[in-house]
């Protein structure tokens, strides 16, 4: 019975971002490639945050402070691959599909940001994922009705966008030497921001799940508009 | 927590990315709490198939049914889905078993045994405790008995409802909260049904269990031995003797003082047996105790007395039938190689024993069967008080034989009557069972077995019932709790302390119909039997167990167990151990942990070397033998062949469970958003291309 649920969440956590995968990056090797080396960087800054969490075991009360270190390690590691990138630029572009092209940089910053969220889904749903196969499950405590693994699948799917705007946005604030702080500031706080609306859903808050997801969501439009409207610029 | 749970796993996913196929048990107890298991299991003879088994992971939704009109809607009812029916013990007949099998919508019963309601605050008993019950059949072990080709045999536990012997497909467990991690599985489940009643079964989430008790056991004994994937049923029975210079041909007579010391249930983790097992041993070792103590030494007395405390009794018989089968029939040593071999681990050369058939020590071959006088069999005696008019104790055992006109039985019961009689006149507090008219021949015991050989042996079985078998023979709800425990310990005491003047008596060829037990120097110590009792049942701090025991539960199952060569359970070790030392001949200073520590002929009783006949003897199925590779094989499919299913381990979990209505609005989220966003990416496409103009 409950491989309904095990289909229905996997559905829900991977579908869009499977379908921006393979509607859009899928077709072209050069961009798998760089999809997944960006989730390489992204598993070496959470092994860092988990290593630290494992280090200091301060116990399970202190949740705010490892979303704060773990979302500060994974921007770091985001510069750190922009850095890597921007170096490699030059030869990038050369073995695109066209090579003269203003929109090289935000391909690759989108297909980054894929390969960035991706990993970040796989890794934080695939445990709750495989084991709503069985019968058991736990009620999400702000939102009785909906269970841990279904708010788990939507937290998921939304933080896998979420990640590919950001890079795209990051991208674009650390291009240099025209650096645009606006968007690095904002990349980081809607990073914090949408971490932390993740803890209303186990929080007494009456639909607090819903509160969460709204946050997300509303974070997610700005930040789309706002990469459009970065694209837009460049064909001024 | 789950955010930590996740990240401590996150640290492990990094570094391993197989993490799929990892078992995830830290993560999984977020999901399902683990729960005391108390099984059935799957028990097989050599015609087929008894006990419980799953042959997969099975659950359902908890739901208590306290009564039969309840448990009667609960079958008509068109409820939907699989439940976990937990059924007062009193309702577990097989018709009710049945017909929730065949209902659909049962996946598994919990018993409700004992227990109260964790939601009340005067702790209220959720059921009430029967007046009487047994799992047991209507005649148990009559099939192997003395009787088994008589067709108009006495029904010995008409109340029986027969549930031990029956075959279920499903898995049974057993609600029994008696220390701490049952206490709070049992209320976790209560808790649990509760909560699923608050929400009239619709208002999902509910609370369900998950049971996993596979037995690899199938078909029938022989081929599951043939398999491996069984062991005998049975243990190690222990006989003890303070005639130390016993042997064949002495042609002094033994009289026997035999108990069985232990029993059976449906649930054999919780198997107790406090009056059928547990009293009628107590008694043996307290008789032992006072004969210890005779002015003249027992062991000069004109006839042999000889203790057996046997194994698996309940079990057809299993410790009398092969004991009696040994010393019985001629023994020949068909290979001995004096070294442990892999079919038999004994070093038979510092034992004096034999490789095929394997045998520590050929002991048992110096008790010559023809030399036997007569048997005293103690039954459960632990109930023999009630209170009489005037809130007087009254006492009452009864005397069962096979044969009132063998004059040996006779001046047996006539002499036990005689020293029970207070005062030393009138009608003695032990009496003929057929007392009222009816003569019901033995009630099952290990008598049987020796008669079997010799009808006109002598033999008495003395027990607290006269028509019936106790009220809860061989049911988990045989532990005492509706007795008193003083009240426990007098009875046994005093059907202990006349028992042990008879012996006394006859051993020296002094019992007639007339004794009295006014100049009788034989007294049974009471404090001992107290001591006895608490160290049977109870008592992890027991002085008489601290010597050898090595773990320290609460609880002392009686249950039989599996025979495994040359490993003693804690029963026949504690018999072995006490019955060692009350019949010693001398015990020396030097201090051992087992026989090998000591010298030939002499054994580790409590820690030091003693000169004492007291040895194990094998229990297990008269009907099984082992052959020269140690493999356990049907010799006899007529007689006794209980073998017990191996497993690998219990399962049982409670956990939360979603309507399949809310499963499937989630597989069609899923579905519809995926739909949704290839639909929006290729419209996304054609927006960006255009807006930015890259066609």
């Amino acid at each position: 019975m409950t491989i309904l649920t095990f289909l229905g969440c996997a559905l829900t956590a991977f579908g869009p971002s499977l379908a921006l995968f393979f509607l859009t990056v899928a077709k072209d090797a050069q961009l798998v490639i760089l999809m997944i080396s960006s989730a390489f960087f992204w598993l070496i800054s959470i092994l860092l945050a988990s290593s630290i969490w494992f280090i200091s075991k301060s116990d399970a009360t202190e949740n705010p402070i490892t979303i704060l270190y773990s979302v500060l390690l994974q921007e770091l590691f985001r510069w750190f691959f922009y850095k890597i990138i921007s170096r490699a630029e030059n030869g990038l572009i050369l073995a695109s599909a066209n090579p003269t092209s203003p929109y090289n940089i935000p391909t690759f910053a989108f297909v980054s940001g894929l390969g960035f969220g991706f990993v970040n889904g796989l890794v934080m749903y695939i445990n709750p994922l495989i084991i709503s196969i069985g019968p058991g499950v736990i009620m999400c405590k702000s939102c009785p009705t909906l269970t841990l693994f279904f708010t788990g699948a939507i937290t998921t799917c939304l933080s896998i966008l979420l990640h590919t705007t950001w890079m795209i946005l990051a991208f674009e604030g650390y291009r240099y030497p025209k650096r645009n702080y606006y968007y690095i500031i904002w990349v980081l706080l809607s990073h914090l921001g949408s971490s932390y609306a993740t803890m209303f859903s186990q929080s007494d808050i009456k639909s607090g799940c819903v509160i969460g997801f709204s946050i997300n969501i509303v974070l997610l439009i700005i930040s789309i508009v706002a990469s459009v409207r970065t694209l837009k610029k460049k064909n001024l | 927590m789950y955010i930590n749970i996740l990240l401590k796993k996150i640290l492990f996913i990094s570094l391993l990315t197989h993490l799929a196929l990892s078992q995830d048990n830290e993560f999984n107890k977020v999901f399902y709490k683990k729960l005391v298991s108390v099984p059935c299991v799957r028990i097989l003879n050599s015609t087929g198939v008894m006990g419980c088994q799953s042959l997969k992971p099975t659950s359902g939704l908890l739901i208590l049914t306290e009564t039969q009109d309840l448990l009667n809607d609960f079958i008509k009812s068109d409820r939907k889905g699989k439940y976990v029916v937990i059924l007062p013990y009193e309702l577990m007949t097989n018709d009710n078993l049945r017909s929730l099998e065949s209902s659909g919508k049962m996946s598994g019963v919990l018993t409700l045994i004992n227990g109260t309601d964790p939601s009340s605050s005067n702790s209220a008993p959720i059921i009430q405790r029967p007046i009487f019950l047994s799992p047991d059949e209507k005649c148990p072990s009559c099939q192997f008995g003395l009787y088994r080709n008589d067709e108009s045999r006495y029904i010995w536990n008409p109340n029986g409802l027969g549930i031990i012997q029956e075959r279920y497909d499903f898995p049974i467990f057993a609600l029994y909260p008696y220390d701490k991690p049952s206490i709070k599985s049992y209320n976790r489940i209560i808790n649990g049904v509760q909560f699923n009643e608050r929400k009239s079964y619709v208002r999902f989430p509910l609370k369900a269990v998950e049971f996993d008790a596979l037995m690899y056991a199938a078909v029938d004994a022989s081929t599951c031995l043939r398999r491996n994937f069984c062991n005998p049923v049975g243990g190690y029975s222990v006989y003890s003797t303070p005639s130390i210079d016993m042997n064949e041909n002495d042609g002094k007579p033994i009289i026997i003082v035999s108990a069985a010391m232990d029993s059976k249930s449906l649930f054999q983790d919780i198997t107790f047996g406090l009056n059928n097992g547990i009293s009628g041993s107590i008694a043996l070792i307290a008789i032992a105790d006072a004969l210890s103590r005779s002015p003249t030494p027992v062991k000069n007395f004109q006839k042999h007395i000889l203790f057996t405390s046997f194994a698996g009794e309940s079990w057809g018989f299993l410790g009398s039938q092969r004991f009696v089968k040994n010393i019985f029939e001629p023994f020949n040593c068909i290979q001995n190689k004096t070294k442990p071999t892999t079919s038999c681990g004994f070093n038979t050369g510092n034992f004096g024993g034999c490789t095929f058939p394997c045998f520590r020590d050929l002991d048992f071959k110096r008790i010559n069967f023809g030399n036997i006088d007569s048997i005293f069999e103690l039954s459960s005696v632990a109930n023999g008080i009630s209170k009489g008019p005037g809130n007087i104790q009254e006492f009452k055992y009864f005397v069962h034989v096979d044969n009132e006109n063998n004059a040996g039985n006779r001046l047996l019961m006539q002499g036990l009557g005689a020293l029970s009689a207070v005062g030393g006149t009138g009608a003695g507090f032990v009496r003929n069972a057929s007392e009222d008219g009816v003569f019901r021949k033995l009630p099952p015991s290990s008598s049987m077995a020796f008669l079997e050989k010799n009808i006109n042996i002598p033999a008495v079985v003395i027990s607290d019932f006269q028509a019936n078998l106790s009220n809860y023979y061989n049911s988990e709800y045989d532990d005492g709790s509706d007795l008193d425990v003083s009240t426990i310990i007098s009875s046994i005491c005093s059907i202990a302390n006349v028992t042990s003047q008879a012996v006394w008596l006859h051993a020296q060829n002094l019992l007639s119909p007339t004794s009295s037990a006014a100049n009788n120097p034989i007294s049974v110590n009471c404090t001992l039997v107290g001591l006895l009792f608490d160290c049977l049942t109870v008592d992890a701090s027991c002085s008489l167990f601290d010597a050898f025991r090595k773990s320290k539960d609460d609880r002392i199952s009686h249950y039989t167990g599996v025979f495994q060569q040359g490993s003693q359970q804690l029963l026949p070790r504690f018999h072995y151990n006490v019955l060692g030392s009350i019949n010693a001949n001398s015990i020396s200073d030097r201090k051992c942990k087992n026989d090998v520590d000591c010298e030939f002929g002499e054994i580790c009783a409590n820690l030091h070397c003693t000169n004492s006949f007291t040895r194990y003897h094998d229990s297990y199925g008269a009907g099984l033998e082992f052959n020269e590779k140690g493999e356990t094989t049907i010799v006899d499919p007529e007689k006794t062949t209980w073998v017990e299913s191996v497993w690998s381990d219990f399962k049982f979990n409670l956990f939360n469970i979603t309507s399949s209505e809310s499963q499937i609005g989630e597989l069609m989220t899923g579905i519809l958003l995926t739909i949704l966003s290839i639909i929006c990416v290729i419209f996304g496409k054609k927006y960006i291309r255009q807006t930015l103009k890259l066609d």
